[in-house]
Formats: C-alpha cells, structure tokens, sequence
C-alpha cells in the first residue's frame, strides 16, 4: 500500500528535521520546501496528498501560496501559526486552508489534524447520512435523529449543524458559517451566530454547558467533533 | 500655580481676547481732529513773512521799476502776485501761516501799491473784498493742508504698524520654540511702544519676569500689582497717567500653552498712542496664535515620536516572539514525537531528535541571554568598570563560539599589546560573541577577528567575507535607536550596539568589519588605581 506524501512548506531546517523523522515514523511520506516558489513547483510535481504550510515565508506571504493552490487543486492544506497571528490564521483558513495548528505545537494534534484532512470527503462518497458524534442528520428529510428520537431544529439551527457534520473535526471560520447559513451580507454578524450555535448546543448537548459536539475554536470559528473511528 | 484659575482663565477672558481682534481694521484710522489746527511754528511764521516780503519785491521791480519793459505787467494783476504768495504759504505750512500770509500780504499791497501809496488808508471799500479774498484763500488751503498733512502722518505711522506687525508675523511663523516667539514678539512690542517690553508669568502665585528686552529699571509693587491683575483676570491693564499713582507699564494678556502669559510694555505718549495701542493689541493676538500653532505642534510631534516608538516597539517584540518561538516549536515537537511515536521511531531518527532539542534549547539559552542583557542595559545606566584586556575578552568569546558553533571557521589574529580599558568583561563578551554569531550565520567564508589600538580607543574588528549588512540595518546602526530596526531578525547586534554605547564606546560597520571601538580613558574613578598602565603600551 502506498504511504500518503505530505508537503511540508517551513523556512526553519529544525522544523523540517523533525516534522521529517515524526511523519516517516507516522507511516508518511514527506518532502520539504523551503520557500513559497518551491513548494509551489513541488505541489505541481509530486501532487502531495497534503501540504503543512507554514505562513512566515521569505520569499512569499503564506496566504499567496494558498491562493495560488486553490486556483489549481484542493489539496487539503494545514496552516502553522505563530498564536498571535490570529487574523493570519482566520484569513488563510477563509482563503482556503482546511485547518490549522498553532506553533508551538505537540506531534499528536498535528497528526489528528492529519487524519482528519486526510479522510475522503463523506459527501463525495455519496449516500450515506451525515454524522456528529451520536446524532444522524437526514439532509433530504431535514431530520436529525439523537438514539432514533428526533429533534426538533429551526431551519438556521439545521443549516448550521450541517455546515459543521460535513467537515467532521475540521475547523469551520466564522465568515464561512455566517455566509452559508445567513448568506455573504452577514459574513461579520458574529454575534448572531454565538446566538444560534448556543440554541443548537442547548437541543444537541448532553451537557450545553460543556459541549462536546461543536466544539469553539476561539476567534476564529467552530469544529464539528471528528467522526470516531 | 493654581490649577483652577488656569482653567478658569480663558473663558472667562475671551470677550477681552476677542476686542482687540474686532478693533483691528480701524488700525491707523486718523483720530478725530477738534479744535482749531495747531499753531504755527516759529520758523513757519518767519519764512511766511519772508514771502510776503519777496512777493512785495518782484512786484515792485516788474511794475515800477521795468514799467513797459520786455513785460509789460498791468497793475489788476497786483492781488493776484501776493494771492499766490498766500496760497504757498497756507499750503506749505498751515492754516495759520496762511492766516499771517494773508494779513501781511493785504498790508504790504495796500501800503506799497494801492493808493494813497504808503499808507494804511484804505481808498476804496472794494479793497477790503481783497483782504477777505485773501483770507478765504488761505483759510480754505490751509485746512486743506493740514488735513492731508495729518492724512500723509496717519499713513505713515499704519504703514510702520503693518510693518511691525507684518515683520512680526513672518518672524513668528519661523519661531522654532515658545521661548523664540515671545523673544521676537517683545523686540517688534518695544519697537511700538518706544520703550522697554517684557513677559511675565505668574510662579507660585506670583508674577514673574519670563523674558525681558530692553527693561532697565526693577519692576516696582504697583507694577506688579498691574501684572498680576493682567494675568489673573486676563484682560488688558492701561498704564497709570505720569504723575499717578500705580503701574507705570500696560500690561496685555496672552492666553496660550500651559500658563497665561502677560505682555508688559512702556505707556505710549504722543498723538500715535491709541493707535500704537491697536497695533500692540494685534501682535498680542499674534503672539497668542504663535505659541497655540507651536504647542499643537509640539503634541503632533509628540504623538508621531509615540506612534513610532510603538510602531518599532510592536516589531521588535515580533522578532523576539519569532526567536523564541521557533526553537520552542522544535523542543515541544521533537519531545512529543519521541514520546508518541516511541516504537516506530528508528535509533537514527530518535538520535536526531535528541540533537535536535539540545541545539535548539541551547539556542533559546542565547537568545534569553540577550534578551536579559538588553531589558538590564535599557534599565540601568551604571555599568560595572574593572580593568580589562580587550584581548582576553576576545580570546573568551572565540573559545565559546568555537564550541556553541564546532562547524564554524573562526580566527584569532595574534592580538598586540593594547591598552587595558575599564569595561565590564562580562558584557564586552557577550559583545563579541555575538558579533562572531552574526558574522558566521550572516556572512560569509573564514571569521577574523582583529584586536588593536587607536588614537585615544581601543579597537575589535570581527570581518567576514561577505557583502555585510543589508542597507535598514546600516541606517540602524548609525542611528541612536537600541531595540533592533524592523525586520532585523535576532537580538544579537541589537545586544553588541547596546552593549557598546553603554560602555561609552561604538558599533559600526567598515571596511567589511564590525568594529568596536571602546574608549582608551575610561570615565571611571580615577582614585582607583590601575593595574596596567591604561595609556602607551608596555615594554
């Protein structure tokens, strides 16, 4: 079985080094750039399965390089960052990036995150019905089922929960949410959607106040809880 | 001074503030003129006589003496000669010139040519319409005079106020400091006023002499009263009339910057004084927008010297979070991949990663060390002095370069006698080595390092073979800032450049070398005695 190549985009050689030895041991492939140029030149030629790429490049800003990816592929992209370069962060995952994982950072959430960006979007596989942890959405029926009971969502409430189940573990920002959900006109109403991710807590939580479903990722947006297995 | 009253001061002054400014387009408007003009002077009367006396003359010769000559003048012509004579003088020197020009001339006329010839007697009723003609003629002209004399003197003394006033904006307007402006507003006051001008502020409750010019004698108590009565109210106080009790001087209120200010000036004389009044109102105004206009300048100064100090404030604590961060990230990674992926790690790789955090800890030990180094030296302004060999210091830092850096080609040149300096050693190496860290990262080929003695200095160079440092960070070294220039990355030269001045020495950059130059003479005690000879070298 072929190993998935990951395309790790750093300008530090530390990072490299062991993102390298972390990754073979993880049961990847990898190669490595060094600036924005290069790694778009290696994502043309390898066609990686993912890139991590870091934001502080010397050559190029990061947020460029995802641009001029997702002109050409959807190859899932992970974004380092610096924790205070929030608005960095928000902006690359708007432009594109499928998540993000701030420096410093533990192997193990880089590698969830991995997997997650990894797995085959559900909804290309066709039929089967959306999940979150124990819930079952019917998009058709617009139906959500909790251990076979149904509850009963507002039509927003369902839209939002079904923005977050079809990216399982991944997050999603605030703009993408409030634009899909409200439309582009209300992409900076942040306020309404802390309202609307609340209600929907109190009817999908076992517990609202802490919740495990829809998780915050503060500043920035939500995440759907990743899908077991 | 009272902080209320400072407050108070300006609303309570404007209406004063504001009159002067209204007054200001009847500067140099004549004042009325009541009464009758005023008497001639000696020499005006005598030289009118003078001319009656010439007019008497002329006509004598050309009708009595030349009788049918080449001209022929006819006697009805007679009144006509000494009208003019009237009309010259009542023109040339006033109304009552003109008045005794027309008395002595109908005189003169009726004496020497109307008969009966030499005397007084006057024949014909119709002579005395004459004398009234005559002293129509002169009344009318001499008037007429007058008043464009007074006219031609209004003119002149506006145009001298505007002069004043115009000379005074222009100096103003290139006034660099307060201080500046109220100097060039006193000298164009005493200029009006003909006298002393001075500036008073009030101190601890009392006014005070701010700046003076031209002021001989002491201010006396009433004079001060005045002062203080200008400052506290804020509104004009006129001088007392000579001979009065009270301040000799007018004081003018000038409310602008932190504290009101009064301008004291000599009591004005003469028939321009109200208008000199007027003008010196104006430069008041003047003065009080100059020193409005440098205060606002002084805050937009301010606040762009703030806004820069944060701007490179934000920048630099950018590059520290940047130096600190990154090596972080390989520990913290590097870590949780030994501990995560345990099993499938093989020996090399898991060798690696251990190296990996050493480095990387060991240069996150270098960059705190800085980073410790320049919070102490941006601190404290003492630093520690013993006597120390700048070669030694250097032969320190190579030997901790040489194991921070084992891959890097470093040289030491043999080191001649130099002069020992007061420096603290601790410091001065760091200096170095971070000069060598720089050099060996950021340049290029073999390191050299060179130690050796100028005139009143003692010199390191640490030169590379590379192009040297990119032009923002030349600016930065030339330039008094500590904290590294935007975008420079790593605290290093930030560190050696602080280290430098501290030690009264400097950082530059020639001949593709560092070079820090550090003070033969050290500024230390001179009780303490030297080890070495601090001058000429050894034997």
């Amino acid at each position: 079985m072929t190993r998935p190549l990951i395309l790790i985009v750093d300008d530090e050689a530390q990072i490299l080094r062991f993102l390298g030895h972390t990754l073979t041991a993880a049961g990847y492939d990898s190669c490595s750039a060094t600036s924005g140029q290069q790694a778009l030149d290696l994502a043309r030629q390898r066609a990686p399965d993912l890139m991590i790429l870091d934001l502080g490049l010397p050559d190029m800003d990061g947020k460029a390089v995802i641009e001029a990816l997702r002109r050409e592929t959807d190859l899932p992209i992970i974004v380092l960052s610096a924790q205070d370069q929030e608005m960095e962060k928000i902006m690359a995952l708007d432009l594109g990036a499928d998540d993000f994982v701030a420096k410093p950072f533990a192997v193990g959430e880089l590698l969830a995150r991995l997997r997650v960006c990894l797995r085959p979007a559900r909804r290309a596989a066709g039929v089967a019905p959306l999940r979150l942890g124990p819930l079952v959405i019917d998009a058709a029926a617009h139906r959500v089922l909790r251990d076979g009971a149904e509850l009963h969502l507002t039509p927003k409430e369902f839209e939002l929960l079904v923005a977050l189940a079809e990216a399982p573990g991944r997050v999603v920002t605030h703009r993408q949410l409030l634009g899909r959900v409200w439309g582009p006109a209300h992409v900076e109403d942040v306020p309404y959607l802390r309202v609307f991710i609340g209600q929907l807590r109190q009817k999908i939580e076992a517990d609202p106040a802490n919740p495990a479903l829809i998780l915050t990722e503060p500043g920035i947006g939500y995440r759907g809880v990743a899908a077991l297995g | 001074m009272n902080r209320a009253q400072t407050i108070a001061q300006p609303t309570k002054a404007q209406p004063t503030i504001a009159q002067p400014t209204t007054a200001l387009p009847s500067i140099g408007l004549p004042p009325e003129t009541p009464g009758w003009p005023p008497a001639p002077r000696l020499g005006g009367a005598l030289a009118t006589l003078a001319l009656i006396g010439g007019t008497a003359l002329l006509a004598h010769l050309l009708l009595r003496v030349l009788p049918g000559g080449a001209v022929a003048v006819p006697d009805a012509s007679l009144p006509l000669f000494f009208l003019s004579a009237v009309l010259v003088a009542a023109v040339a020197f006033g109304f009552w010139a003109g008045m005794i020009a027309a008395f002595s001339g109908f005189a003169t006329l009726n004496y020497l040519f109307t008969p009966p010839l030499y005397t007084f007697h006057i024949a014909a009723p119709q002579d005395l319409f004459t004398l009234l003609v005559f002293l129509l003629v002169a009344g009318l002209a001499g008037l007429l005079a007058g008043r464009l004399h007074d006219r031609a003197e209004a003119a002149r003394a506006r145009a001298e106020a505007l002069a004043v006033l115009g000379a005074l904006s222009a100096e103003l307007a290139n006034a660099p400091d307060a201080a500046a402006a109220q100097d060039v507003a006193l000298r164009h006051l005493a200029e009006l006023c003909k006298g002393p001008a001075f500036a008073l502020r009030l101190d601890e409750g009392r006014p005070q002499l701010a700046r003076v010019f031209g002021l001989t004698q002491e201010l006396d108590a009433a004079d001060l009263a005045g002062a203080d009565r200008c400052l506290r109210l804020g509104r004009a106080e006129p001088p007392t009339a000579a001979g009065w009790p009270g301040s000799r001087f007018g004081f003018l209120p000038v409310l602008a910057g932190e504290a009101p200010l009064a301008l004291g000036h000599g009591a004005l004389t003469g028939p321009e004084g109200p208008r000199r009044a007027l003008a010196i109102a104006a430069l008041a105004e003047q003065l009080r927008l100059a020193l409005q206009r440098l205060e606002f300048a002084d805050h937009a100064r301010a606040e762009r010297l703030r806004a820069e100090a944060e701007a490179t404030r934000s920048a630099v604590l950018t590059s520290i979070s940047h130096d600190l961060r990154t090596p972080l990230a390989t520990i913290l990674g590097a870590a949780s991949a030994l501990r995560e992926l345990d099993g499938a790690l093989d020996p090399a790789a898991r060798t690696d990663l251990l190296r990996a955090i050493e480095q990387e800890a060991g240069r996150m030990n270098g960059h705190v060390t800085n980073l410790l180094h320049l919070t102490r030296l941006e601190l404290s302004a003492q630093a520690r002095r013993d006597w120390v060999d700048l070669a030694d210091i250097a032969g320190a830092a190579v030997a901790r370069a040489r194991r921070s850096f084992p891959g890097g080609d470093l040289r030491l040149e043999p080191a001649p006698e130099v002069p020992m300096i007061r420096a603290e050693g601790g410091l001065l190496e760091q200096a170095v080595f971070n000069l060598i860290d720089n050099a060996l990262h950021h340049g290029r080929g073999p390191v050299t390092l060179r130690v050796s003695a100028g005139p009143g200095q003692v010199m390191l160079e640490v030169a590379d073979q590379g192009e040297g440092p990119p032009e923002p960070i030349l600016n930065w070294l030339e330039g008094p800032a500590l904290r590294p220039a935007p975008g420079q990355r790593g605290l290093g030269l930030a560190v050696a450049k602080a280290i430098a001045r501290h030690l009264g020495g400097s950082l530059t950059w020639q001949g593709g070398a560092f070079r820090l130059g550090l003070p033969q003479a050290a500024i230390g005690d001179p009780t303490e005695a030297p080890t070495k000879a601090p001058t000429g070298a050894g034997p």
